[in-house]
């Protein structure tokens, strides 16, 4: 490789862009603005001015901004003008509106009982205007809780299956959602009052069994109205 | 000018640790340990533990696990850069017109994405919204005959056809697979005595499109009440 | 054309050394670098052209458009941005060192790294194995490849610094420096965050959004800003203008941009304090913007004659008006109320061209103009070319943008707007994209302009080359010619 100087080409400046400071001048050019703060010249007073004007602005807007829209960093939030969501339905009172009894029954009831309710012929029985789940609440409840056997007789038919026990699969709320959606359903041609989730609690206390109820001991402690 | 190499470096290491820390790990923080929840039970945002006394059942917790075939599907969107024109994120109500448009019923949440092994907000709405299509088109055949040539449902569309998720094949060979095969208008339909069915990943693609679904409650954002009747 | 300061010899014959030992580094990049281009040009067409018609060469799916877009982005980002990234500012950084610079063989290996990585990673996108995160779509066996040569890159930087020639350090060191050591961070980060141990949910994207805008703010950015920064004062023969708020624009630009991304997920699943604090971030920078815009515009100022006779500066003085225009954009398109119109719209790809194409491609150009005789140690061979290059740029760069953010704004009103009762006013969605086609035939166009700047680019260069090559083997046969009696006398 030859020896000259690629900052001295002596060409046109179209065609190599010859350089004016060597790299050595270039800093030091630079590093003496510091020592003086000289810049070249001119816009020293506007230049800090200007920052310092910025920086001010930066702060006090940015500070506003988050202040303002940053909703106290809560990771609930999610519209900058929101409040925090209500996550503790329980302490409101308010788990037993919000539970769906349909969802619930769907879920847990429509493999038997099928989703419009009228049962299977010769294998389970009706709920649909069928007086075992009118009148005592606690008859029903009892039977959600802790399953049923036996023949049993439904709206002229006789039927003998097993109904499984919920006590460990539905709490408290869920099973007061669930028998207050089968009682009141209007579709049904049932009519029957809520059940609170205190009320299945208090039955779950006073019953507490482990095998399934006979027809019979229902029928002796709940009979039908 | 700082002239210490260490100093420089500390510089360059905090001013990038700081977002770091700030979005990434604190993200991680609130973020991070979200759990599948019951619609109806609350969580306590600080530790982030259920206030249920027992545990919840599997199926009444959401977002659910996708299946299988969706998740195969997942992969094939994935592979062919569907992000690159389709979002799947719903705007909040008021933010956008992403309601107005159908693309959801309520905004989507940093729960609703806890089990997607690769998350595909997207960042262009050249075509639109996905996070909830499987609600919004209940037909599988749409999907297909949408994929096999959008043209033939979408006229004016600028998606390209992804014929090749599809086979031709002769009517009445391999026993014929009339169930399966697409049902095209004319001008789309393949020659006579053809029939187009899809293959294997235009099965799974779909699946995956018809699982993208914002139909469940969480603590944190319920749909409107409206919708649950 | 000679200043006096120009034939000072001894600083003369030093700097040809320091280029000497960059030489082949610096070549290797910058010609791996056009070709990216080139291919990333090619990519682009064919995404533009399926964005308008697509049934373009549909029935293939290695070239179908998710694909071949983010082949596309993938050759423009790391292709030819971190090519173009690490010849040019590893050169700079060399030339402040003030020192000829050991360990030539260690920039080959990072770049031949960094090269089949980004091959590999290309095929990969277009045979199906991509990732579907934007901007990190490479498959992981090419980002492992990749990771490993950028941290040898940044070590090989660190070392040249620490052993520079006491003395002086000038800004646009610190941004080479950044730049070196801010990418492993934030890709290894990001590959670890989203492919080797998948974060939880939206962290995945957080983490994306952290990355990409990191990406540029932190990567192509700096390097661009270390170049406007060498090359506006070395060619005028003129300190930059209040030089003494150089450091504070760059510590401020470091401070700022790491939580600018976060201002894209706006309206989306995370906490609103995320967008917020990323909107605060973005508005910041308007420090760092005027800063920049004071120290290169005002250097620029009243030496027009001579950007215009110039063929690195009108590059880089494009570049820098450039840097201003994206950035005050990029504060504006932050707020929310601009935001919820332009998420998600063209508006998005017209600021990220912006930024690489109209900023950081424009001053690599001129780096590019700028270096490449140093290297040969030859002119370029026609000025024409370079002339024409700054053209089609300029123009077909300025067309893009308009296009789309024009079409991308107008694209997000009609998405975006309800009427009094609460109803769209724009219900037909497919309307909407019908509306965008005239943009997008514009963008189309506008790649065409570019690829022919391109063209006349690599054109000037291989014409260069062939020079060179020439003149070395007459040099070689002479030199044999003047050898052989020597050789049959001993």
């Amino acid at each position: 490789m030859s020896e000259t100087n690629p900052n001295d080409f002596n060409q046109p400046d179209e065609l190599v862009e010859n350089s004016r400071i060597p790299d050595d001048d270039l800093l030091e050019a630079h590093t003496k603005t510091f020592s003086k703060s000289e810049g070249n010249g001119q816009g020293n007073l506007v230049i800090p001015i200007l920052t310092t004007a910025i920086v001010t602005l930066i702060l006090v807007f940015g500070g506003n901004y988050i202040r303002k829209y940053s909703a106290d960093f809560n990771p609930w939030v999610y519209d900058e003008n929101g409040t925090p969501p209500n996550l503790d339905p329980v302490a409101e009172g308010e788990v037993v509106r919000s539970l769906d009894g349909e969802k619930l029954y769907k879920r847990n009831c429509v493999a038997c009982h099928q989703s419009d309710g009228k049962g299977l012929p010769g294998a389970f029985p009706p709920l649909v205007g069928s007086p075992w789940v009118r009148g005592d609440p606690e008859r029903m409840v009892a039977i959600v809780l802790n399953g049923l056997t036996g023949r049993i007789e439904v709206a002229g038919n006789t039927y003998n299956s097993i109904m499984t026990p919920f006590s460990a699969l539905l709490n408290d709320e869920e099973i007061a959602a669930i028998t207050t959606f089968i009682r009141s359903n209007p579709d049904w041609g049932n009519n029957a009052d809520r059940v609170s989730a205190e009320q299945v609690a208090a039955t779950r206390a006073s019953y507490e069994r482990s095998e399934a109820w006979k027809v019979e001991e229902i029928l002796e402690l709940f009979p039908l109205e | 000018m700082m002239k210490s190499l260490p100093l420089v470096f500390f510089g360059l290491f905090a001013t990038l640790a700081l977002s770091w820390a700030g979005l990434l790990w604190q993200g991680q923080k609130q973020l991070g340990g979200l759990q599948p929840m019951s619609e109806y039970y609350a969580i306590d945002p600080i530790s982030n533990k259920s206030r249920l006394e027992k545990p919840q059942k599997d199926e009444d917790r959401f977002p659910q696990e996708p299946v299988g075939l969706a998740q195969q599907g997942k992969a094939q969107y994935i592979n062919l850069g569907c992000v690159s024109c389709h979002t799947q994120q719903v705007r909040r109500q008021g933010f956008g017109a992403d309601f107005e448009r159908g693309w959801g019923d309520r905004q989507s949440v940093p729960r609703d994405y806890i089990h997607q092994k690769r998350v595909l907000l997207g960042s262009s709405r050249t075509g639109p919204d996905l996070a909830n299509v499987g609600q919004r088109r209940e037909s599988p055949d749409w999907f297909h005959q949408h994929l096999y040539n959008p043209q033939s449902v979408s006229p004016g569309s600028t998606m390209p056809p992804y014929a090749f998720l599809y086979e031709k094949r002769e009517i009445g060979q391999n026993g014929g697979n009339l169930a399966k095969a697409l049902e095209l208008p004319a001008e789309f339909a393949p020659e006579e005595g053809h029939e187009i069915v899809p293959t294997l990943k235009a099965e799974a693609l779909v699946a995956y499109l018809r699982s993208l679904k914002l139909d469940y409650n969480l603590p944190e954002m319920r749909l409107p009440d409206e919708s649950q009747e | 054309m000679n200043t006096p300061s120009t034939t000072k010899p001894p600083a003369a014959a030093q700097l040809s050394e320091i280029d000497k030992a960059m030489k082949w580094p610096a070549l290797l990049f910058l010609l791996s670098a056009v070709v990216w281009l080139l291919t990333g040009t090619v990519f682009a067409l064919l995404t533009a052209v399926k964005s308008t018609n697509p049934g373009f060469l549909a029935g293939c799916e290695w070239l179908t458009y998710g694909r071949v877009q983010a082949a596309y982005f993938n050759c423009l980002i790391y292709g030819w941005g971190g090519n173009a990234s690490f010849g040019v500012g590893l050169w700079i950084l060399a030339r402040l060192c003030r020192k000829p610079m050991p360990m030539p063989g260690m920039l080959l290996v990072g770049g031949v790294f960094w090269n089949a990585a980004v091959k590999i990673g290309v095929a990969g996108i277009i045979i199906g194995d991509m990732t579907s995160v934007e901007w990190l779509e490479m498959p992981t066996y090419a980002s492992s490849l990749l990771a490993f040569a950028s941290i040898l890159l940044a070590i090989w930087g660190t070392l040249a610094f620490r052993y520079r020639q006491p003395g002086p350090v000038f800004v646009s060191q610190l941004y080479i420096l950044g730049a070196l050591f801010w990418f492993p961070w934030i890709y290894v980060t990001a590959q670890i965050f989203l492919f080797v141990d998948p974060a939880r949910g939206v962290v995945q994207s957080l983490t994306n959004l952290w990355y990409a805008h990191n990406l540029l703010g932190l990567w192509l950015i700096p390097t661009g800003l270390s170049a406007a920064y060498y090359l506006i004062p070395k060619i005028l023969g003129r300190p930059i203008h209040s030089y003494y708020f150089a450091t504070l624009g760059f510590w401020s630009l470091a401070l700022f941009t790491g939580w600018g991304g976060m201002r894209h997920i706006v309206g989306g699943p995370a906490p609103a304090w995320m967008a917020t604090v990323g909107i605060v971030a973005s508005m910041a920078m308007v420090l760092p913007i005027v800063i920049l815009a004071v120290n290169h515009h005002l250097t620029i100022i009243g030496r027009f004659e001579k950007v215009a006779a110039s063929p690195a500066l009108r590059f880089v003085v494009f570049g820098t008006v450039s840097f201003t225009l994206a950035g005050l954009i990029g504060c504006v398109m932050s707020l929310r109320s601009v935001g919820e119109v332009s998420q998600f719209t063209l508006m998005g790809v017209g600021h990220v061209h912006h930024w690489i194409y109209a900023f950081f491609s424009m001053i690599m150009f001129g780096a590019i103009y700028f270096m490449m005789p140093r290297l040969l140690n030859r002119s370029w061979p026609s000025g024409k070319l370079i002339q024409g290059h700054f053209w089609c740029s300029a123009i077909g760069i300025t067309v893009m943008l308009v296009a789309l953010y024009a079409g991308g704004w107008i694209q997000g009103l009609q998405m975006t707007a309800i009427d009094a009762d609460g109803s769209l006013v724009n219900e037909d969605f497919l309307q909407i994209v019908r509306n965008t086609l005239p943009w997008l035939h514009a963008r189309t166009a506008s790649l065409l302009i570019l690829a022919i700047g391109q063209l006349a680019f690599t054109a000037n260069i291989l014409w260069m080359i062939f020079h060179a090559v020439l003149s070395w083997k007459e040099s070689l046969s002479s030199a044999k010619s003047s050898l052989l009696p020597e050789t049959a006398a001993s």
